[in-house]
């Protein structure tokens, strides 16, 4: 080997160096070191470790905790993504033409999406307390007997759902909207000349140049829903049978009752549903790409 | 009577008036060639005869029957747009076939599939009935729009700078072969083009259009040899119409520092624009010199620039003439081959 060669690689290593320290460091590390506490009986505070074998996943799969976690999940990404880019898909539409005072409503429904989901529980308590809540006042007002939005065991769920939809339709929106915006006028006037009815343009036209991009926002979107943990624990904290999500679930178990290494066993399991929903999610960006959007 | 007719139609496009006062008539089987600059509404107007755009005011017919306002479904005429304007996802099959769905046409399967084939004959892009569009080079696409064009067979063809986005080959096949297509169809066509060459090998007759008004519509001999404005001399003809200042003693025509330039009637102006196509210029058996400033070959033809009597002048000469940079040449013009407008 000779000598610039051997500077090189030495330029090479000093680029890549701190980096891959970084990444030692802060991901494989914790990786490595949470797939080797899931063995062990590790608690938060004080105690030698021990091995247990697979006893903590053996927990895992038997814990009705941790199947309703994820079934309540799992309705959680469904229910919020669909709601979302229906309603996101239907106001961009209405909101595709032009109209006096457009930037304003625009701004305006923007809003809920640039504030901190932290921020947004807090309010949603206000608004939907049972007692001195906007809401339940209103329905007061109105004759009616105004259930306990945040506190009752079968509305908190669809509470915290609610609240979801409203931060997170306007992001659907914003992106229905690029869509419609990057179909060119003169298609739709050609459609108008072949007289395709208004249904036909719709489902032949406007549906299907828009949906790689809408595809796109509903993984974005389902992402995101699947970690849902701020308004969680802003609307009713992290140990709520009727409302825990995978992400409150291991934060109650690994910091508020401690058990370190049973909350290291239900990480790796999720990381293992994390990593399939990731090959799904690049595959469709593969495939988006490979068959050029804006053709 | 007449496939379509303009009376006095106006259209004003916020701060432009995009056509103001058009009127003209297109015949049965009639090639008509819209030419015009970018911004001389060529556009607007196809866009007015297909419904997407109102006229202001004015009268516009389709087989005599006023239509200034119904909805474009309602005309049955195809707009082909210079962007192609295709369903990108669908294959030429359902693009061409689109049309032939719409509500109320109640075509039996049989026969959209026989007119998809008609048209994709006749346009020779049958081998690419199942590919996506999107996956088409410039010139399928086109041709494809126009088979979406054709399979209903609409009672008019628009065509909106059509053969503009294609390379300078596909775009001379395209026009011999698109002229040659409306010809069978028996199909009136309006085409839009700022391309001069496209209108005059074209059209029946072209229409020159400038700031939404039409200056002159005639033949394409006509409007290339007879102009009646410099205006619309200037809009035909490569390398361009020569434009000079001229005065008139009993000598003739004077260019601007006085050598004699070409005889003249004698009840001409005094005082004139007097516009000569390159052409028609010869370098020997003038009266008087100019120098040869520079020399361009075409191929065929070579393009000399001269400086004659205090002016720039063109002259399209056989690449056979020997001629070189700072040659002195005695051009001249023919007195029939001279436009003469009043100054």
């Amino acid at each position: 080997m000779n000598s610039s060669a051997q500077t090189g690689r030495g330029l090479a290593w000093a680029l890549v160096g701190p980096t891959l320290a970084l990444l030692v460091a802060f991901n494989i590390f914790p990786l490595v070191y949470n797939i080797v506490s899931s063995f062990t009986n590790a608690e938060l505070i004080g105690g030698a470790w021990r091995s247990v074998g697979g006893a903590n996943y053996a927990r895992v799969f038997e814990d009705e905790l941790f199947a309703g976690a994820l079934r309540r999940t799992a309705l959680f990404v469904v229910c919020a993504v669909s709601v979302e880019l229906a309603l996101g898909f239907v106001l961009a539409l209405t909101l595709q033409r032009d109209f006096k005072g457009k930037q304003v409503v625009l701004t305006t429904l923007l809003i809920p999406m640039m504030l901190s989901p932290a921020v947004m529980g807090l309010y949603w308590n206000l608004v939907l307390n049972g007692n001195y809540g906007v809401v339940n006042q209103a329905l007061s007002a109105l004759g009616f007997d105004p259930p306990q939005w945040l506190t009752d065991r079968d509305y908190k769920f669809w509470s915290i759902l609610l609240i979801d939809v409203w931060m997170w339709t306007p992001f659907m929106m914003l992106i229905a909207l690029a869509g419609l915006n990057s179909i060119p006028t003169s298609i739709y006037e050609a459609a108008q000349i072949d007289r395709a009815s208004p249904w036909k343009v719709f489902t032949r036209i406007t549906l299907p140049m828009c949906a790689p991009v809408l595809g796109l926002a509903v993984l974005f979107r389902a992402t995101d829903a699947l970690k849902q943990f701020d308004l969680v624990m802003a609307v009713t904290g992290p140990n709520d049978a009727a409302t825990q999500t995978l992400s409150t679930l291991l934060y109650q178990v690994v910091f508020r009752d401690g058990s370190v290494g049973l909350g290291a066993a239900f990480s790796c399991v999720i990381l293992v549903l994390v990593i399939a929903l990731a090959t799904v999610f690049t595959r469709y960006i593969d495939r988006v790409q490979s068959k050029d959007v804006n053709a | 009577m007449s496939a379509l007719e303009l009376r006095g139609v106006s259209k004003r496009l916020g701060a432009v008036q995009a056509l103001s006062d058009v009127s003209f008539e297109l015949g049965a089987h009639e090639f008509l060639v819209v030419l015009g600059p970018t911004g001389a509404g060529k556009t607007t107007l196809l866009r007015t005869v297909a419904g997407l755009e109102t006229p202001d005011s004015g009268v516009l017919r389709l087989g005599g029957v006023d239509v200034a306002q119904r909805a474009p479904a309602e005309r049955d005429v195809a707009l082909v747009f210079q962007n192609f304007s295709l369903y990108p996802s669908k294959t030429v099959r359902e693009n061409l076939a689109f049309p032939l769905l719409a509500p109320g046409r109640r075509l039996a399967a049989a026969e959209v599939d026989e007119r998809v084939r008609w048209a994709a004959q006749l346009l020779r892009i049958e081998r690419l009935l199942e590919r996506p569009a999107r996956q088409l080079s410039g010139g399928e696409m086109q041709r494809v729009a126009i088979g979406r064009a054709i399979v209903r067979r609409p009672r008019l063809f628009l065509m909106d700078e059509p053969l503009t986005n294609l390379d300078a080959k596909l775009r001379e096949e395209l026009r011999v072969e698109l002229r040659e297509l409306a010809r069978r169809l028996e199909t009136p066509v309006l085409w839009v083009t700022h391309d001069a060459a496209e209108a005059l090998s074209m059209a029946d007759r072209v229409a020159v259009l400038s700031h939404g008004r039409i200056l002159q519509l005639d033949t394409p001999r006509t409007v290339y040899l007879r102009p009646v404005s410099p205006l619309v001399a200037r809009q035909l003809g490569s390398p361009p119409i020569n434009l000079i200042e001229v005065r008139r003693d009993e000598a003739g025509w004077r260019l601007p520092s006085g050598e004699p330039c070409c005889s003249a009637a004698g009840d001409a102006p005094r005082e004139a624009l007097l516009g000569f196509r390159p052409e028609h210029v010869r370098l020997e058996g003038g009266s008087s010199d100019a120098v040869v400033e520079l020399v361009e070959h075409l191929g065929p033809q070579q393009v000399v620039v001269l400086r004659w009597g205090g002016a720039t002048v063109h002259a399209a000469v056989p690449s056979s003439v020997d001629v070189a940079v700072h040659q002195r040449v005695r051009p001249t013009v023919a007195a029939e081959h001279c436009l003469v407008w009043p100054r």
